[in-house]
């Protein structure tokens, strides 16, 4: 579905990302751990589209450097971490944007994408809230709201920058129903976040970066491991497992890595 | 949650209407309804042979100030009323930023020295307005140059630094022209024509401006799905399909254009690129296909009114860029203080 190659990133001189190599199937999610600064959100951003990167990235067979920016936005969308508009722009207006891709000019968007736009509105639970000014809603609306923009544009991949963060337990937890949700429905989803128990629980697949290196990709199970969580946090950790099946990361302790080094 | 029904546009037109009919009747000259009818009869040519030389006299001479002086005039007001509320409410789409106003990238500053330059050479007003003209868009490209140069990261931040370094250095050569200018002919008209004024607006300039002003516009509304996407900021526009770079360029050649030409006929008038969005985003809300056109009507309607003021309350006629700055400035509080109550 989604394949990259040899990747590489710079942000001036300095380079941030050294060539990732990934590849995504159709319907799984994907979940990208790693440090602060390891270079999670610049993958992302390069697979957008929004920083120039060198490598390729292909969807099923498609090279997407050589697409405009309507027909990318046609196959990926992206959800922000954090969209702050100064306008008050109303729910569906948001929503409406992101049918962009289909009708660029003109007076208004058509009956269809209006349609189209409620849908999705629902299926993100926020179907109440369409007249609103986006600017007045809560974190976790503003969140499903990006959520249902992503959707209108119909694009089968959908890449999220750590969608869950600065969200209540609750938010957080529906959220990630959502993900599994969309990707039982066909959708791939891409995504990064600082929590290894939610890579855990929605994903197919975790990757690891660090220092702009693909440190790891594989079944979550195998790939998120307490030596692993040690190596890159530097935390001491165990891993429980729920009656219900699934794992889950109890950290202990903060280690300094020198201190490690000399046992 | 706005305003956006048929009443609302209906009521601005037909206040904008009115606005005109009764500019017409104001200045030093009086003119009485009777006159005024007549001298729209004469002009639409269906006049009878009028009884007498003494009655045509008096006819030609009543359509020839309001024709000739005042409809110019009129229709000055309204394009560039219009124009400046358009380029500001583009200006601050693609700035994500409310606060902007049209002069963000030295348009302002760069006619000012133009002008000025014209005026320090003893140049005609045709030629004045040109050379304004023409600085107006060679400081914004020195804006856009400098942020093109070395705008890799953040491009917003980089446009705004260079518009100011561009609005700076011409405000810096503007006062070595003020230095150096004849303080007895050129130094006035340089001060009075950056108080703006539609004083000297000739039925020539209004023909040559108001169409390319008109076309501007219209492109920008046929635009303003890009332009809604712009003002979410630059990433999100990108993935949603827009262009970035490209499409941005284009609109602020545009929103330039409108700008340029409105200080090319009338110096500078401040305040009304900053204050009419905020009004129309009030009432009809940010969508940039509502409000371009809604901007560019309450904008009319404002300056026109601003400009009747002037010339028919006052004894001496007071520079416009003074009125709308006194008027616009309460305005202004009113709205900051509306928004700080939500």
């Amino acid at each position: 579905m989604l394949a990259l190659e040899n990747i590489q990133c710079a942000y001036g001189k300095k380079n941030v990302i050294h060539g990732i190599d990934l590849h995504v199937n159709k319907a799984e999610v994907v979940s990208i751990l790693g440090a602060n600064g390891s270079g999670k959100s610049t993958l992302l951003k390069a697979i957008v589209g929004l920083l120039p990167y060198t490598g390729s990235i292909r969807i099923q067979s498609t090279l997407v450097e050589k697409l405009k920016r309507v027909e990318r936005a046609a196959l990926i969308a992206y959800v922000p971490q954090m969209s702050s508009i100064p306008f008050d722009f109303s729910v569906l207006e948001v929503v409406l944007m992101g049918r962009f891709h289909t009708s660029s000019f003109g007076f208004n968007y058509a009956k269809e994408d209006v349609a189209w736009a409620h849908r999705c509105l629902e299926k993100v639970g926020m179907g109440a809230f369409s007249k609103q000014a986006y600017k007045n809603l809560s974190g976790g609306e503003r969140q499903l709201v990006l959520i249902a923009r992503a959707l209108a544009q119909q694009s089968s991949i959908i890449v999220m920058d750590e969608p869950v963060t600065g969200l209540d337990l609750g938010n957080q937890m529906h959220l990630l129903d959502l993900i599994s949700t969309l990707a039982q429905e066909g959708y791939t989803i891409l995504q990064t976040t600082h929590y290894p128990d939610h890579a855990l629980r929605v994903s197919h697949k975790v990757a690891w970066i660090a220092h702009g290196k693909l440190l790891a990709y594989g079944e979550p199970q195998e790939v998120v491991t307490v030596e692993r969580i040690l190596e890159v946090y530097g935390v001491a950790s165990e891993m429980l497992k729920h009656e219900s099946g699934v794992h889950h990361l109890f950290p202990l302790g903060f280690l300094h890595k020198e201190c490690l080094c000399g046992s | 949650m706005y305003l956006r029904g048929l009443w609302l546009w209906s009521m601005a037109v037909l206040i904008l209407i009115l606005s005109i009919v009764a500019a017409f009747f104001v200045g030093h000259y009086p003119v009485s309804y009777a006159e005024f009818k007549e001298a729209l009869v004469y002009w639409l040519g269906i006049a009878k042979s009028a009884q007498g030389e003494e009655a045509t006299r008096r006819i030609i001479e009543t359509y020839t100030i309001l024709y000739e002086i005042r409809f110019p005039r009129i229709i000055a007001a309204v394009c560039i009323g219009a124009s400046l509320s358009v380029s500001g409410a583009v200006f601050q789409g693609i700035f994500v930023n409310p606060l902007v106003s049209p002069s963000i990238l030295g348009v302002l500053s760069g006619a000012s020295f133009g002008a000025a330059l014209g005026m320090v050479f003893h140049q005609s007003t045709p030629i004045v307005q040109l050379s304004a003209f023409i600085f107006a868009f060679i400081a914004v490209f020195f804006a856009l140059g400098i942020a093109k140069l070395y705008g890799k990261g953040n491009a917003i931040l980089m446009l705004v630094l260079g518009g100011v370094i561009s609005s700076s250095l011409f405000s810096a050569l503007l006062s070595i022209l003020k230095y150096i200018a004849d303080p007895y002919n050129a130094l006035p008209s340089i001060v009075y024509w950056l108080m703006g004024s539609l004083s000297s607006v000739s039925l020539h300039g209004v023909y040559a401006a108001a169409p390319l002003m008109f076309l501007s516009m219209v492109l920008l509304v046929i635009f303003s799905k890009h332009l809604n996407l712009l003002s979410l900021g630059e990433d999100e526009a990108k993935a949603l399909g827009v262009e970035v770079e490209k499409i941005r360029l284009f609109i602020i050649v545009l929103a330039t254009l409108l700008s340029a030409l409105s200080v090319m006929l009338a110096g500078v008038i401040g305040w009304i690129g900053l204050v009419i969005p905020h009004i129309a985003r009030f009432l009809v809300g940010p969508n940039h296909s509502v409000l371009l056109p809604f901007s560019a009507l309450v904008g009319g309607i404002f300056l026109l009114l601003v400009d009747s003021l002037s010339r028919g309350f006052f004894t001496m006629e007071v520079p416009l860029g003074i009125l709308t700055s006194l008027i616009g400035i309460p305005m202004f509080i009113l709205i900051l203080r509306h928004s700080a109550k939500e």
